[in-house]
């Protein structure tokens, strides 16, 4: 998964001025077979290789932590997080929030897409689903599927 | 831009108050100023009064230039100056000083404007400059003809008849460079034929004080040459009046008569003329002096070996060094060399591997500074207090040089300030006689110590005072609703009751201690860095405050210990014993609880694997090892698999999202970076007992 892929833009989908304002970058991960859009703002990079240190007395979503260039970053399984087996093939995205620093282990990362701003729709209402604190809108991509926008907020305050 | 020099400025300031102190200090203690002291207070006052002058700060440059010319004096003179009846004035006096242009220095950080009401201070300097004159034989002649501003001139010069005589506007400072810029400007308007003096304006600053009192002088060859200077001095803002004179060739008989006179200064008598011209070379000796004494100044300077560093580079260094060292390992265990046999790429190696050692070791030093700033400070509290309070009391300070983070330092240097007020207020007997009964050294003692123990810094003050008296504590604890009437309370939960908020034991607020804010502000400042206070004391025996301080960013010696895949780092300092033992030594008691005997005694085992319920790891005893440890009362056997080998460590703390889940309750301190960059848990040896109990 090259980054040239990942970030590259068809010529003929150079969104116009007025475009870029109604839209944000989200990048697309999947987890457990779920695809996720998170807003760019907050992503500060990809790391495939990690080696992670376990901490223990600490609850299973949180896998523990990584030396990232000499700072200790907490690790956030996104599987256990909702609720799925762990899963060994993982990627983490680093995400930076409030200054502060999390990773998150998904399956892998997708691409980056730009979303318009008006086609996020409202989650619907579902019983008990531990997904739906996580979520805080639902956008149809191109292709049909369905992206979930994750609350970054949520995420940092899941404890 | 600005920011930075008024970083610089307030950097330099802090600096140079803490050497003037340490130097009136030790001189109070040899009731003299030694010649060196002299010169170094006379440099200091001297740089004080040209940043603060460059900074605008008006009151501060007054001030500074006041103590500057006490000590011009002394310096000249020699201490002798000094009767020996007026040396504790003096003394008293710089310390006024000293703390003067700290609360100025404190304004101007909390961006407070600055106080112009020094009058009172500097009739304090002349009032005691006048009685130093009184005491010396000679030294009032010279001083009256500086402070009766009389006007000096001796600017008679056949080449150059036609003066110009130029004041500035008092206290807008730098006047010798102010002097030179207005030289430059009438050179710029074409006017070649002039001199002015004093001559060396540019290079020498001590012409200030010369301009201030006799203003600055440029002498023309023609009066056509001074008309055409004239704009240019009429236009500069901060000159304040001026005066034409003309110097005829010696033959008139009259001497000089002013001209032009604007805005009225003070007139050359011209009876003063002679005399004037008499006195005036000697100003220049003097100056050449100073100039030169300036040369050696600099010199000193140069040999001063210290930079301030902001704390954000060092950390970028201090993580780029950790990159380093990993990229280090992984070329030199590249998985591409296995299998080959390079000799000459494994001496290199080896080589930049001890190099990178270094490097880390050195990168890790350089947060670290030694307490002696913190504890020097102590010093003057004592002195201070000591003369306030009538208390002969010395201070003596242990381990000065022990080095902490500078974080930490930064957060301890108050709470040791109220604990050492406290002492000399609460703890040293107010009366002599109280001591002498008591069978003690009736100079009263203030023990302020700093080690390094384990993963802690512990800062004692120690006093050999009174002590706490249980009974008056308790009954001040139960009048504040602190204490349970009918309950009992052990020696120890008494002495607690110190720190609990609310709590003062003086009645009275002194001017010292008991501003409203006690011990219980100590112990919470403490804790804040995760530290932790405990009182020890006996009455009648004085009293010891103990502050633990947790590294945080500390140095420490660890033992890596692996457990699974899982690496530990125990601190050196709490293992008392590492060895192996087999599973038919173990005794089990009724709960499954296993234990040891030692010497005598049972110490329970905890098995790490067990503790942390970690996977991976050696079940039987035979095929791990035991690090007996030890914290305070706490002692037991650590069951882990394998040690890995002793390292020198710095504590990180673990990111405030897994904090949060109260993991400092289950042994886990603080994590670290190994050189291969793994990170390894740092254990609280305390905690894991505590929480193995529960």
């Amino acid at each position: 998964m090259a980054e040239d892929v990942l970030f590259a833009v068809q010529p003929d989908e150079v969104p116009s001025a007025k475009q870029i304002e109604d839209t944000d970058k989200y990048l697309i991960f999947r987890s457990g077979g779920i695809l996720f859009g998170i807003h760019s703002d907050s992503v500060k990079e990809i790391i495939t290789e990690t080696r992670i240190t376990l901490i223990p007395v600490l609850p299973e979503h949180i896998s523990g932590v990584v030396n990232l260039r000499g700072l200790i970053v907490p690790i956030v399984d996104f599987r256990r997080l909702l609720g799925q087996v762990s899963q060994k093939n993982s990627c983490t995205i680093v995400l930076e929030y409030e200054d502060v620093q999390l990773g998150i282990l998904v399956d892998d990362v997708d691409q980056m897409v730009d979303v318009d701003k008006k086609g996020i729709l409202p989650v619907p209402y579902q019983n008990g689903q531990s997904i739906q604190n996580l979520v805080t809108g639902m956008y149809s991509l191109p292709d049909q599927s369905t992206l979930m926008m994750l609350d970054i907020s949520f995420l940092y305050h899941a404890q | 831009m600005g920011n930075d020099m008024m970083e610089a400025y307030l950097f330099e300031m802090n600096t140079l108050l803490e050497q003037v102190d340490e130097i009136v200090l030790s001189a109070e203690k040899n009731g003299s100023f030694s010649e060196d002291e002299v010169n170094e207070i006379f440099r200091i006052m001297h740089t004080f009064k040209g940043s603060s002058a460059m900074m605008e700060f008006n009151s501060l440059m007054t001030v500074a230039h006041r103590v500057e010319d006490l000590f011009f004096i002394i310096r000249e003179k020699s201490m002798d100056v000094i009767p020996e009846s007026l040396r504790p004035d003096l003394f008293d006096l710089i310390f006024q000083a000293i703390d003067f242009f700290r609360g100025e220095v404190e304004k101007i950080e909390n961006g407070q404007p600055t106080t112009n009401d020094i009058d009172n201070f500097l009739e304090k300097v002349n009032g005691f400059q006048s009685k130093i004159e009184a005491g010396g034989e000679d030294a009032p002649a010279a001083e009256e003809e500086l402070s009766g501003g009389a006007v000096l001139l001796d600017f008679g010069s056949a080449e150059y008849p036609y003066a110009l005589q130029v004041f500035f506007d008092e206290g807008c400072g730098m006047e010798n460079l102010r002097a030179f810029m207005l030289v430059n400007s009438v050179r710029e308007a074409g006017v070649t034929a002039f001199d002015y003096m004093p001559a060396d304006v540019d290079t020498n600053p001590d012409t200030a004080s010369f301009i201030m009192e006799k203003g600055f002088i440029l002498r023309f060859a023609n009066p056509t040459d001074r008309e055409q200077a004239m704009p240019h001095i009429t236009g500069t803002a901060t000159v304040s009046t001026y005066q034409n004179f003309d110097f005829l060739p010696p033959k008139t008989p009259a001497a000089p008569a002013p001209v032009v006179v604007e805005e009225e200064p003070v007139l050359a008598m011209p009876e003063a003329a002679p005399k004037a011209a008499e006195k005036a070379p000697q100003p220049t000796p003097a100056q050449q002096q100073a100039s030169g004494a300036n040369g050696k100044q600099q010199a000193q300077h140069a040999k001063e070996s210290l930079i301030s560093v902001s704390l954000g580079k060092l950390d970028a260094l201090q993580a780029i060094v950790g990159e380093i060292v990993i990229t280090e390992s992984m070329v030199t265990a590249s998985p591409d060399l296995r299998g080959l046999k390079l000799d000459n790429f494994a001496g290199a190696a080896r080589q930049l591997r001890s190099l990178t050692d270094e490097l880390q070791d050195i990168s890790m030093s350089l947060r670290m500074v030694p307490v002696s700033a913190t504890f020097q400070k102590m010093k003057r509290i004592v002195r201070d207090m000591s003369k306030k309070l009538s208390r002969e009391t010395v201070l003596e300070l242990v381990g000065e040089d022990t080095e902490v983070d500078k974080t930490i330092v930064d957060s301890i240097s108050d709470p040791i300030m109220h604990i050492v007020r406290n002492s000399m207020d609460h703890g040293i007997e107010e009366n002599v006689n109280d001591r002498i009964a008591a069978g003690k050294n009736p100079v009263g003692k203030i023990i302020l110590s700093a080690r390094h123990t384990g993963g802690e810094v512990i800062i004692e003050i120690t006093d050999d005072g009174r002590g706490a008296d249980d009974e008056a504590i308790l009954n001040k604890a139960l009048r504040q609703g602190l204490a349970l009437p009918g309950m009992d309370y052990s020696h120890k939960d008494i002495l607690n009751f110190l720190l609990m908020p609310g709590f003062s034991t003086n009645t009275e607020v002194t001017e010292y201690s008991g501003r409203g804010v006690g011990m219980d502000v100590v112990k919470s400042n403490v804790e804040s860095v995760g530290g932790s206070v405990t009182i020890t004391s006996e009455k009648g025996q004085g009293m010891t405050t103990t502050l633990k301080i947790p590294l945080t960013m500390a140095i420490m010696d660890g033992m890596e210990v692996a457990v699974g895949d899982s690496i530990f780092t125990v601190p050196i300092n709490y293992i008392r014993q590492i060895f192996r033992f087999s599973e038919a030594d173990i005794v089990h008691d009724a709960v499954h609880g296993e234990m040891l005997k030692l010497s005598d005694n049972y110490y329970p085992v905890i098995r790490a694997k067990h503790f942390y319920h970690l996977e991976q790891g050696a079940e039987r005893f035979e095929d791990g090892i035991i690090l007996w440890v030890e914290s305070g009362e706490r002692s037991y056997c650590l069951f882990v698999d394998e040690l890995i080998g002793q390292q020198q460590v710095v504590v990180k703390p673990l990111p405030a999202y897994i904090n949060d889940y109260g993991i400092k309750n289950y042994g886990v301190a603080g994590c670290t970076i190994l050189g291969d960059g793994t990170i390894s848990i740092i254990m609280d040896v305390a905690s894991i007992f505590a929480a193995a109990q529960s």
